[in-house]
């Protein structure tokens, strides 16, 4: 399912270039930032058999300085309109600079709230958190960042 | 240096006033472990200096402290999930129990220390090594006069830590009451225009009072002006007020080769409230079949 996924987000690079091309440099690794998004995803017929998802998140993270990072991630997901999980959990991961816009993040630890019955290997694929290695795109956009995915939806995270 | 407040050896129970979890031990006159910044240090008694960290994750500093607290008895593995996970609304599973008691094993061992920490008894439970001494550096939050004996590398003097916070989140909150209260709006239009500024977005006819952007190098203005509308549509905007609108799309006509009908961003940022929590991306990707 990945790789069809991942074909089908082989435009997302465009998108990206034109951010890129006006954005401000690298601001990693020592420097250190907050942000907050909130998301609603919609994704159907990702492929035949695989339920149509729609997501309602908040997502703060922490980026520390030294490399350290921090992901609160509540919210509901649904799946074919049936199935309806709620998500509260803290995620601590290592981020690691790899390129212009390009970070390695490992997941060091995960607390889920009891209330949370999302499966965690699915979340990887709706907010690239659920291999213990995931790569990432943040672009700043002023007063923003762009984060994306090649499996994951795009959203903006507003500096706090 | 009056460094110990506490001796503990491996009969005495520790004291049931002390809060055990804002503490710090010093583990065989060799390691330092300090409950709130769940971090181990390297102590050398002779120099009475500190060296090398590392930082332990949440759950491991919990479960540390848990045993080192019990360290005069053997405590079962349900004990230790519901004290260091039910208890605060975490899930417990004997999967992580291991994993951490396995992490702590290698943390103490990465810093040179040759002894067992945890002793396993197979059915029964674990237990904190009672061959291995711990003295009780001191109680973080109800002595912080003694942070000025004991200036860990790790953990920088308390007291100040805590008046500079003090300080910030004083100043944050009144700042931040002045920006809601007079700035607001104009804090705000400046966000997005700092925006608009740095990615050069393209700035279409206002639909009522919603102002509109797209980040796209402009494709036909007329297909992409129809699907905004339709964007405002399904994601449920109101241009009756003020509001900030910033779309985005790969494919304003599909694309063909992948089959991609709609795969598109669509930021909407209203006025009032907290300016930072007031963006919502509504992201949509349908395939075309």
């Amino acid at each position: 399912m990945k790789n069809i996924i991942g074909t089908l987000f082989l435009l997302l690079p465009y998108q990206i270039n034109i951010v890129e091309a006006v954005a401000a440099p690298n601001y990693f690794p020592n420097d250190s930032f907050s942000c907050v998004a909130k998301l609603k995803a919609t994704v159907t017929n990702f492929e035949p058999g695989q339920p149509d998802i729609m997501m309602d998140l908040q997502l703060s993270y922490d980026f520390n300085k030294g490399g350290k990072g921090h992901l609160t991630a509540t919210g509901a997901i649904k799946k074919n309109e049936m199935e309806k999980y709620i998500v509260s959990r803290n995620v601590y991961f290592d981020y690691l600079h790899i390129d212009s816009g390009e970070y390695e993040l490992t997941i060091s630890d995960v607390d889920s709230y009891k209330i949370d019955n999302f499966p965690h290997q699915d979340i990887g694929m709706y907010l690239s958190m659920g291999n213990k290695k995931n790569i990432i795109y943040i672009k700043k956009l002023g007063g923003a960042y762009l984060f994306s995915n090649t499996f994951a939806p795009v959203f903006l995270c507003v500096k706090r | 240096m009056h460094r110990v407040l506490l001796i503990l050896n491996g009969k005495t129970k520790i004291d049931e006033q002390v809060n055990v979890w804002n503490m710090r031990y010093l583990i065989n006159n060799q390691i330092v472990f300090d409950t709130i910044e769940g971090k181990l240090c390297i102590y050398d008694s002779n120099s009475q200096e500190y060296s090398d960290s590392l930082s332990l994750p949440i759950s491991a500093t919990k479960l540390l402290t848990f045993l080192i607290a019990n360290k005069d008895k053997v405590v079962s593995r349900e004990e230790l999930l519901g004290e260091v996970w039910e208890k605060y609304d975490l899930k417990a599973s004997y999967n992580n129990l291991g994993n951490y008691l396995r992490c702590i094993r290698k943390s103490f061992a990465e810093l040179g220390f040759d002894k067992e920490v945890i002793i396993t008894f197979p059915r029964k439970g674990v237990r904190f090594n009672t061959d291995v001494a711990i003295e009780i550096l001191n109680c973080i939050e109800e002595a912080p006069y003694l942070t000025e004996a004991i200036a860990l590398p790790c953990s920088p003097k308390r007291k100040f830590k805590r008046l500079w916070l003090l300080c910030f989140f004083g100043l944050i909150a009144g700042g931040y009451f002045i920006y809601v209260h007079f700035y607001e709006e104009k804090a705000l239009k400046r966000v997005m225009e700092t925006i608009g500024m740095e990615t050069k977005l393209n700035k279409l006819p206002a639909i009522k009072l919603c102002d509109v952007y797209t980040l796209n190098v402009t494709y036909d203005g007329k297909m992409m002006n129809r699907n905004i509308v339709e964007n405002i549509a399904r994601s449920q905007v109101n241009c009756d007020m003020p509001k900030t609108l910033i779309y985005y799309t790969d494919s304003p006509f599909g694309s063909p080769d992948v089959g991609a009908l709609d795969h598109s961003l669509f930021i909407v940022c209203s006025y009032g409230g907290n300016e930072y929590g007031n963006c919502v991306s509504n992201y949509y990707y349908r395939l075309n079949k």
